[in-house]
This record gives structure tokens, sequence and C-alpha cells, in this order.
């Protein structure tokens, strides 16, 4: 199975702070993989580490193979950034925000096409925004604008989708919708990588949980041991791999039969 | 109206349909990044470029665009690598170019009153030489912000998720601040310099009372560019008034217009969730 994201002893420090501190995870095609941690636990700097927002201090990323200093293949990653708002300076519809996922498609002065009506539209059908299409994201509420960002990343049609608590913000109803289109995303072979406070309805859907403690983390295989709440078995020993075997979490599973599950 | 087939006239509207396109097409932008006064900015330090035009003895134009270009440049690259935030990149814009200027023009022996058409605009002595600098500079303009709307947009609206799109952000930061720089320098001849950034903020301003979506933003906000700078040259000629002020004071009466609408439109109907 082919490795989409592999984070290798990745250390991440911020304005003098460490954030992140010897990391490594690896995502497998086809796979749903739940960061988990408390607030500050780096877990959003590790995503946005990955997708090449931040610099590394330590260590390596690599995207579908390819480190992430020679990546060039955009259009295969939707990102969800964590955000209170999709509005800016000046109004702009729920469609032209999204039709901004479709830009990592097309060459600067290139024109939109069919293909790229089909996905935009396809993207709001997913989230539910397709009537909301020509309103203007400013007078949405916070969990609508949180739905625009999820179908600007959807509009890509990626290959890997990273969200950044994408279930901030969303009731109960959105939330259920919300996992139902991350389903049917993985069951065409989507690889998914979210940033959770908790799992909440994605429970089923995810695969593996990493958590991540004062900025290092421990990968655990089952999904339900592995919790914040038990932030003494997550903490990786200093310097050494932080994927841990199974059995130091006393679980049955192995990371090889997780993944021929699938 | 037969004042509008004098010669001098009918240049001047040609500079006010270029000029009232080119500048809320870039001021759109601008506006979307909250840095509406990015242009004033730019203007302080298109005066510098002025004097040191004078100074030379080169054209003031020329001078103008490659001292704002650079002056752009360098502030959007001092403001990527976040060693000082937006507003203070901008303030050093405005001290050190008007400072700049005021420095060089100093140094000119005798003072030089060309200068006051530069800060105040004079669209009624636009020449054929700079009409062709104007359509030139405009047309550059239109074709960025009109060609890389896509691009530029997500830039201005998400810079972090432009950067997971494979978008040059630096580039078209640095494409946008240059473009800003030319729009400066084309409208100075209009308005003058102390009122350009009027120019490309106040018909975003206005055009979004009323409208929900980008495009359409972009879209009206250039037709009230128009309509107020060539409202303001074939007025200001029977009212003997400098039409640079009345383009401004039109633009922000139209602004006051659409804004009184969006009022109106809101007590007639609730706004859509």
């Amino acid at each position: 199975m082919n490795t989409v994201v592999d984070v290798a002893r990745v250390s991440v420090t911020l304005d003098g702070r460490s954030i992140l501190d010897d990391v490594s995870l690896r995502l497998a095609t086809g796979e749903a993989v739940s960061l988990l941690g408390a607030n500050g636990s780096g877990k959003s700097t590790l995503v946005r580490a990955i997708v090449g927002l931040v610099p590394l201090r330590a260590g390596s990323v690599s995207l579908f193979g390819a480190p992430l200093p020679r990546f060039r293949q955009w259009q295969r990653i939707g990102y969800v950034p964590q955000r209170v708002t999709a509005a800016s300076g000046v109004p702009a519809t729920v469609r032209e925000v999204v039709a901004a996922g479709r830009l990592s498609h097309h060459r600067p002065f290139g024109r939109f096409g069919r293909a790229d009506r089909a996905a935009i539209d396809a993207a709001l059908e997913t989230v539910g925004l397709a009537p909301l299409r020509e309103a203007s994201v400013a007078r949405l509420s916070g969990g609508q604008q949180q739905r625009v960002l999820i179908a600007r990343a959807l509009a890509g049609r990626p290959d890997l989708l990273i969200l950044d608590e994408p279930m901030s913000g969303l009731d109960d109803a959105t939330q259920q919708a919300t996992t139902e289109a991350l389903r049917d995303l993985v069951t065409g072979g989507t690889s998914l990588l979210l940033v959770l406070h908790d799992l909440g309805y994605l429970d089923e859907l995810i695969d593996r949980c990493v958590v991540l403690h004062g900025g290092r983390a421990a990968e655990a295989t089952g999904r339900h041991e592995s919790s914040a709440e038990h932030p003494h078995e997550t903490v990786a020993p200093p310097h050494e791999s932080v994927s841990l075997p199974a059995t130091s979490f006393g679980l049955t599973s192995s990371p090889l039969d997780v993944q021929a599950r699938r | 109206m037969s004042y509008l087939a004098l010669p001098f006239i009918q240049k001047a509207l040609i500079a006010a349909v270029l000029v009232g396109l080119a500048a809320p097409a870039v001021g759109t932008y601008l506006v979307q990044r909250r840095l509406a006064l990015m242009g004033d900015g730019l203007g302080h330090v298109a005066l510098t470029g002025v004097a040191l035009g004078f100074l030379l003895g080169t054209s003031p134009v020329l001078t103008a665009v490659i001292v704002a270009a650079l002056g752009a440049t360098v502030v959007e690259l001092v403001r990527a690598q976040g060693k000082a935030s937006g507003d203070v990149a901008l303030a050093m814009l405005f001290y050190g170019g008007i400072a700049g200027g005021v420095l060089l023009i100093s140094l000119e022996p005798g003072g030089n009153t060309n200068l006051l058409i530069y800060l105040f605009g004079s669209i009624l002595t636009v020449t054929t030489e700079d009409l062709y600098v104007i359509a030139a500079l405009a047309g550059g303009v239109l074709l960025v912000a009109i060609g890389l709307r896509r691009q530029l947009f997500s830039v201005c609206q998400d810079e972090e998720f432009a950067r997971v799109s494979g978008l040059p952000v630096q580039l078209l930061n640095i494409i946008l601040a240059v473009t800003a720089a030319l729009t400066v320098t084309v409208a100075m001849r209009v308005v003058g310099l102390l009122l350009v950034s009027a120019l490309l903020v106040v018909p975003v301003a206005a055009a979004q009372q009323l409208t929900r979506g980008f495009a359409a933003t972009m879209a009206m906000a250039m037709a009230i560019g128009v309509l107020v700078t060539v409202g303001g040259v074939v007025m200001s000629y029977p009212i003997d008034v400098g039409p640079g002020a009345l383009i401004v004071v039109l633009a922000i009466a139209v602004f006051g217009l659409t804004s009184l609408l969006a009022v109106l439109r809101g007590r007639l109907r609730p706004a859509p969730a």
C-alpha cells in the first residue's frame, strides 16, 4: 500500500518555542487517521507543517512519495484550515470561494471549463450548500462558513483531504451530514487526515488515532483505546521512534491488521 | 455641451475612462485584503519618484512608476517576512515617500511649481503623449486585474489556502503590489497623488453596499469609477472647478447613495441567511 503522507522525526519551533518534537506519522492510501490531543498539543502545527505552511527545524515530510520541497502535485491535496470565518474585505459568493479550490488544476490566465463547474457544483451538493451558492459568505452562519471551506477543498477532487477541526461550530445534523460525505470519500479511495478535538460521529470512520501530547506523538492502531484522556500512555520515550507497537497500548490489533481490514 | 468637442476635453475624457476602469479594478483586491490605504502609501512614494524625475530632467511619470513599483515590492517583501505588520509597513511608505519627495524638490534650484500638477491632478492638461502612456499602463493593469482574477482572489481571500493550492503566492503578491503602484502613477494625472487612493477605494466601497459577489463588486466598482471620472471631467468645465477634487466628491456622493439604497433595501426585505 502506498504512503500518502510520511512525516519522519519532524520538529518545529515557532517564535523560539518548541511546538513539535521528533514526531513521526505515516498515512497510507485510503486510510482515515485522526490527530487527537489537548489544546496547544501541536495538532494544527503538525498539519500545517505537512502542507508546508510552517518551516521544519528537523526531520522531513513527504507527500505521495515526493519530499515536500519538491512536491508539485498540489491538486492532489485538499486542505480545510481551522478558521472562524470564510469572509474577507469584499463580498464574495459561496460559489466564488468554493471555485478557488479548482485553481490547483489551472495555470495562470487559464479558463474554467465544464469539469470545473461540475466539481464546484458537486462539492456544494456534498456539503448541502447548493441552494446558497449565490449567497454572500459573510452573511452565512459560522457552521455554514465552515462547510464552504470544506466544499472548497472538495472542489479540487483531492486524493488526500486534510481537515483541521472540521466539526467545530457545526450543529449535530451538519456533523452527521459531513460525516456521511467524508465516508463516501473514503469509500471512493480518498485518504483523510483529520485534526479533531473528539471523535464524535467520526468515530466509526477513523482507522487510526495519533495522539499528540506536548508536541510529541504516539501512534495507536485502535481507535477507542487511545484518547487524550490517557496522556501518560501517549508520551513517546525520548529519542525513540514514536510509532509504538500496538502492544504498548494493550491493544490486540497491529497496524497491519488495520490495513488488512480495509 | 459644445465644449465636449474641444480636443483637450476629449483627451481628458479618454484618460478619465481608462483611469476610471483601472483604479477600482486593482482597488477591489486591496479592499479585499483590508489594505485600503495601500494606494495612499504608494501615492506618497510616487511623489519621491516625481521629484526625482524633475531633478534628473526626465519624465516624472517614468520615475514615479519605477520608484512606486520598487517601494511596493519592498513593502510586500517586508510584510511577507513578518518583520513588520501591514500597517507599520504602510506608515513607512507614507512618511518616507513624502519626506523623500520634499527633500529632493528642495535640492532643485528655484523650486518647482509643476509639482502641484502631480499633487492635485490636472487631467485637462493631458497631452497626446501622456495618453499613450496612460493607455499602456491602464491596459497592463487591467490585464493583470482581470486575467489573474481567480488567482489574485484566492491569494487575497485566504493566503494560506492559496499556498496549499500550489499558487506562487509571493509572486502574485508582488504582481499585485506593482500593479497597484502602476495604477497610482496612472491615476495621479487625473486626481493627484493626494487623492489617488480615493479612486482605488471609494468606488469599491460604494459597489459593495449593493453586491453579494466578488466579480459583481469589481464590475460595479469599475462602472462607478468610469461614471465619476467622466462625470467629473464633464461637470468641471462649465462650473469651473478642478476636476480631480470633483471626481472624488462625486465618488463619495455615489457611496452615500448606495449606502442609502442598501439601508432601504434592508428595511424592505430581511437579509437572506
